[in-house]
Order: structure tokens, then sequence, then C-alpha cells
């Protein structure tokens, strides 16, 4: 399965960093530490094990900048 | 270092005159100075106060920076809620709420909200046209809204707005002890009165988030002041600034016609024109932190233990970002730079989603059902140091040609 998460929509609210520790994290200066790796938009793929705590991630996220891609 | 000091005492003169009624009324022109002129300015109370847009977006989402050790004073019991701790208490009682708000979620509470708003449109239709729509609008929405989504009846409206205003006062700079009473009587209500409620709750519980609230104590994962002080706030942001959003909303239409055409034919427009009311009308001006290391703004090193002052409403009017700030503008790139209204990081605003769609219901419904608005009186505020409000704002709904 894949993780879309739109950089533009996000503003750091860390929510999906609770929902989903292993898959999630901020930096030093609070923004998600995945933006190192992508402008817009950020895609990688994720393993099976992680979907439930993934489905949280994007489902509580409040800008809704997460899609999951089965 | 280039922090401008207002010297106490001295005949200098206060930049930010958070207790002037010409500064309460229209901070904007005191802010441009800031930001032109002192972007890190050592307030006469002691606060660095920063101004400009990319200092207020990097420092509101620092975690170095805390709101656990801010001395709230008589508003102190706010540590018992998200807005007073660090991590990792913020995020336990974070979790507890997060699908509380989540756009499914807030799919549900929208019915409630526009029963709510439409049975105040069917009285204006059927009487006179009028309505002072601060409270009877945008409050009582709002408000049964919240108190859906608690599980309980909206009861004690008007008490709880006055009470939520009185703690509010005491939330800005300064302060003097009348304040402070009412402030610390304002809590004792609440204690009392959010009490009984979860009291009653116990004995016939429900599904609102009182009950997910009293579940997670039972748990160990709240205190009861936790509780307590939850649904307080609660109670106060489901109304606080997403009622002055909508009074924002509705004075601009009152005042802009086309602005109130545009809302109703081009929905691919309505969420632009709701950020733009955020941004120009930022009912929030600023939040405070404490810094815990020496924290570096522009050329300036703030000290650590030193409480910084970040006006959102300064960086939302920031002209580096925004191009001309003080028109209102709604077709504005988003890519030049997105409004601070909501906050941002880990203490950004969770009830956005709900918040927006709260506004986007009333506006859409009085351009669905009426030709017009426009004013029908004077409105009245009541601003502090921190929160713009609308006390006031008496309006004239006009009726389609085409309605019978």
């Amino acid at each position: 399965m894949n993780v879309e998460v739109d950089l533009k929509k996000c503003q750091d609210h860390g929510q999906c960093v609770y929902a989903a520790p292993d898959l999630f994290a901020l930096d030093n200066e609070g923004r998600l530490s995945l933006r190192s790796e992508a402008a817009d938009v950020y895609v990688a793929e994720v393993d099976e094990g992680s979907a439930e705590e993934l489905y949280e991630a994007a489902e509580v996220c409040p800008l809704q900048a997460i899609t999951v891609h089965e | 270092m280039t922090v401008t000091t207002a010297e106490p005492g001295s005949a200098a003169e206060d930049l930010l005159p958070f207790r002037d009624p010409g500064f309460r009324a229209d901070p904007y022109p005191y802010y441009a100075r800031l930001r032109e002129k002192h972007p890190v300015y050592r307030h006469p109370l002691g606060l660095y106060v920063v101004s400009r847009y990319g200092d207020v977006a990097r420092l509101i989402r620092n975690p170095t920076l805390s709101v656990q050790q801010l001395d709230f004073g008589p508003a102190a019991p706010i540590h018992h809620t998200v807005l007073g701790k660090d991590a990792p208490d913020h995020t336990r009682l974070r979790r507890i709420t997060n699908r509380w708000f989540t756009p499914k979620a807030v799919a549900k509470w929208s019915q409630v909200t526009r029963a709510s708003v439409e049975a105040v449109l069917d009285e204006v239709e059927n009487g006179d046209g009028t309505l002072d729509v601060a409270d009877g609008l945008a409050l009582k929405c709002t408000f049964e809204t919240t108190c859906h989504i608690f599980g309980i009846e909206p009861t004690e409206m008007d008490t709880i707005r006055r009470k939520t205003y009185e703690i509010g006062l005491s939330l800005g700079p300064g302060g003097n002890d009348e304040e402070a009473r009412a402030t610390a009587e304002a809590f004792a209500w609440f204690a009392d009165h959010i009490g009984r409620l979860v009291a009653g709750k116990r004995a016939r519980p429900g599904e609102g988030l009182i009950d997910a609230f009293i579940a997670a104590r039972d748990e160990g994962r709240m205190t009861e002041e936790e509780v307590v002080h939850s649904v307080f706030l609660f109670f106060a942001v489901g109304h606080l600034d997403v009622k002055h959003l909508i009074n924002h909303g509705i004075h601009l239409m009152a005042r802009r016609p086309d602005l109130f055409a545009a809302y109703r034919d081009e929905p691919e427009a309505r969420p632009g024109i709701i950020d733009e009311i955020l941004r120009i009308d930022t009912p929030e001006s600023m939040v405070v932190r404490l810094t815990t290391q020496d924290t570096v703004v522009g050329d300036t090193t703030v000290p650590a233990g030193e409480v910084l002052a970040l006006l959102i409403a300064s960086a939302n009017r920031d002209p580096e970002v925004f191009a001309d700030p003080d028109a209102f503008d709604h077709t504005r790139p988003v890519a030049a730079g997105r409004h601070l209204a909501f906050g941002s990081g880990m203490h950004g605003c969770a009830g956005q989603v709900l918040a927006r769609a709260e506004a986007d219901i009333v506006f859409s419904a009085i351009v669905n059902r009426f030709s017009g608005v426009e004013p029908a009186g004077e409105p009245a505020y009541a601003h502090t140091e921190f929160l713009r409000t609308v006390t006031h704002l008496p309006v004239r709904f006009l009726r389609s040609p085409d309605s019978p």
C-alpha cells in the first residue's frame, strides 16, 4: 500500500505523529520531517502491518492531507 | 541586538498600547509600524512582541517553546487543558478528542448546525427580516452544535458566553484586580455547572464528548480537573472564534454586495472567501509562548524564560507575504502564504474543519435564501487585548424578489 501526503495542505499539526509514530515524525523546527524528502507531494510505500496506524493518521489529519492507496 | 524597548516610567511611547481604546478599535496601524520598524519589540510589560509573518510562522511551530511553563495568572486553570500543556501531556489529551473533529465527524455535526441556522432564518423570514446576528445566529448555531457534540441540551447559552468572555479578559497581557476577580468567579461557575453536567452524564450515560471524557477519566487517561476544564475549553472555543468568523463574514457581505453575490454564484470561491475573512479580520490576534532556551528571532536573541507574544493578526497583514494586505481579496494566490488564524503546529486549531463548515453553512444558507443583507444599525464591539469581539450586529435580510 502507498501513502500520499500533500505537503501544500499540511500545516504540521502533528496529529499523524500521535496516530502513527512509526510512520510520521516532527523535526526540530516542529515541521513534518518528511518535508526534507519532497516539496509538494510525498509518496511512499507502507508496510501492510502499519495499515491500521496509517488509516488512523489519514482520518485524524485536520487538513486531510494524507491519502492512502491500497 | 536590535530589541526596541519602551522604557518603563519614561516618556517613551508604548508602541502596542493593549488597553488603549483606539488600539482596540483598530490595532492594524500599530502592527504595521511594529513590522516595519520594530519586528521584535520589548513591550513595557516585559513581553517580546513578534509581528512579522516569517518570524511568527516559524516560532508558532517551534517545539522548544512552552505553554506549560507560562504564568496564566487568574486563568491558571487553563493549564488543565491542551492549551496549557506541552508534550507529552498535550499529546495525551489531544488524542482523546482528535477523532471528534475529523471531516467524517464534522459531516455529522454539520447537520445540527444547519438545522439550527435554518430555524433561525425561518423566524427571520416570518418576521420583519431583521436580526442581531451576533448572538441570534452566530452564537446560537455554534453553541447548539457544541452542546450536541457534548451530548447535552443547549442550556445556559448567555451565561456561558458571558463567563467565557470574563475568563478571556484575563488571558491578555496586563489585567487588573477586577478582571482577575471576574475570571475567578467565572471558573468557579464553570466548575459547578460542568460538575453537574458530568454527574448527570454518569447517571444517564450517552454517546457525547462528555461521555468520552468520563470514559477516559475512568481509564486513567484524564484527571477530574482535566475533564472539567476540557469541557470548559470546548464550550469556549466552540463559539468564541468561530462566532467572530461568522459575524465578520456577515458584516462584510452587508457592506459588499459583490461578495454576497460571489458567495452565492461561485461555490468554488467559498473556501477562499472564508480564508480571506480569517486573514483580514483574524479573531484571535496573538498567542503567547515561553522560551526555554536562547531563541533567535531575526537578529535578536531572546533569552530563556521570556514571554513571546506572537501577533498572528499582524502576520496575516504582512505585505511581504500578502500583497496589498489591508484589502479584501479572496482571489489572492494561496502559494504566497497561508494565514495563521488557526495557528499552526501542535497547538494549531483542532476544530478548524468544523469552524470552516459552520461558517459555510451560515453563509450558504443566507445567500441561498435571501437576495442580500444590509446593515440595520451600528455594530457594537467589546474587543479585548487578544480577541476581536462583535457583541451586536443588527442586519436586515432582503427577501428574494421571486419569493412569495
